[in-house]
């Protein structure tokens, strides 16, 4: 079965790590490709904070809205290439779809690339998306550089690349915020977003 | 009474009212975007982690020759300046002028602008 199809059609929730690993990476040698055609690295997660925290140093406070702005962008460019595909394919994409997408998504992350356990809640009366987040990669890159808690959340490629999916799959501007952080010393760290209408 | 986002927006406005002001927004000194009276076909999220990454930097490169903290960062352009100047310890303001704009007339109504935005958010 084609990868796509596979993400956008199934309930992947309750797939285990093998089977996942079979359908959306192709190993092969010197690259991992997702989804049969994105290429995928491993990084250190502390090389990531390493990258911030030079960052920091050189433009102050501003390197968290240019890391969350990228980021953003690049969920956006994500989230939108596959509603384009989706439509193409099988037509109109339902809010109910995006949900089963988005939810699929973030187990994929979860399960084959390392970014953290997830945990999705889509509170329809609140118009509300709730990502939790256990073992992020990101706050923990932070902990294990620094060896101390942040005063600040740290996951700021983490919220703005959900963010950007969020608004590419809907087609919207949404509202986000980074409300918990493990870095903070949160036992998680816990994703608000505001869904649009 | 007027939300505080409101109440932003219209300090924002009536800045626009001073003329030769093309754009303008209120921006967290992280980079985030507060308010904005801009035009849709910009960026106004990226603008903002911009503007407030110039004047990071500025802050830095100021401070490490130990010439003290900006008080503002002024680009000028064939097409405009952009002027961002700190709002309290919290935002910044930032505005976009047409190239033949009076500058000391933008900065005059910016100080007043950025005294009535710290004192809506310290």
């Amino acid at each position: 079965m084609d990868p796509f199809d596979y993400l956008v059609s199934e309930d992947l929730t309750a797939k285990d790590r093998k089977e996942l690993e079979r359908v959306f990476l192709r190993r092969e040698d010197g690259r991992i490709l997702f989804l049969g055609r994105i290429p995928l690295a491993s990084l250190y997660a502390t090389f990531l904070a390493g990258i911030y925290a030079e960052l920091i140093k050189i433009v102050g406070k501003a390197a968290k809205g240019l890391i969350l702005a990228a980021s953003r962008n690049g969920g956006y460019r994500a989230g939108s290439a596959i509603r384009r595909r989706y439509q193409k394919r099988f037509g109109e994409l339902t809010r109910e779809k995006i949900i089963q997408i988005a939810k699929n998504m973030i187990t994929v992350w979860d399960k084959c690339f390392g970014w953290g356990k997830f945990e999705f809640e889509f509170d329809e009366h609140n118009k509300k998306i709730v990502v939790k987040v256990w073992e992020s990669f990101e706050a923990n890159g932070y902990i294990k550089l620094k060896r101390k808690k942040s005063d600040i959340p740290v996951c700021w490629m983490l919220l703005g690349y959900i963010w950007g999916l969020f608004e590419g799959l809907f087609d919207c501007k949404m509202s986000g915020e980074e409300k918990m952080c493990l870095a903070r010393g949160d036992e998680y760290c816990l994703f608000e977003y505001d869904a649009c209408e | 009474m007027a939300s505080l986002r409101e109440q932003l927006e219209k300090i924002l406005k009536d800045l626009k009212t001073a003329g030769d002001i093309e754009a303008s927004a209120i921006v967290s000194r992280d980079g985030l975007l507060i308010a904005a009276d801009i035009s849709q076909n910009v960026n106004a999220e990226a603008f903002a982690a911009m503007t407030a990454t110039m004047l990071g930097a500025a802050e830095t490169a100021t401070s490490e020759l130990g010439k003290g903290i900006p008080d503002r960062v002024i680009v000028e352009g064939r097409e405009g300046k952009i002027i961002a100047t700190g709002a309290g310890p919290k935002a910044l303001l930032v505005v976009m002028t047409n190239p033949r704009a009076n500058l000391g007339l933008v900065l005059l109504e910016m100080g007043k602008a950025s005294e009535k935005i710290k004192e809506l958010l310290g």
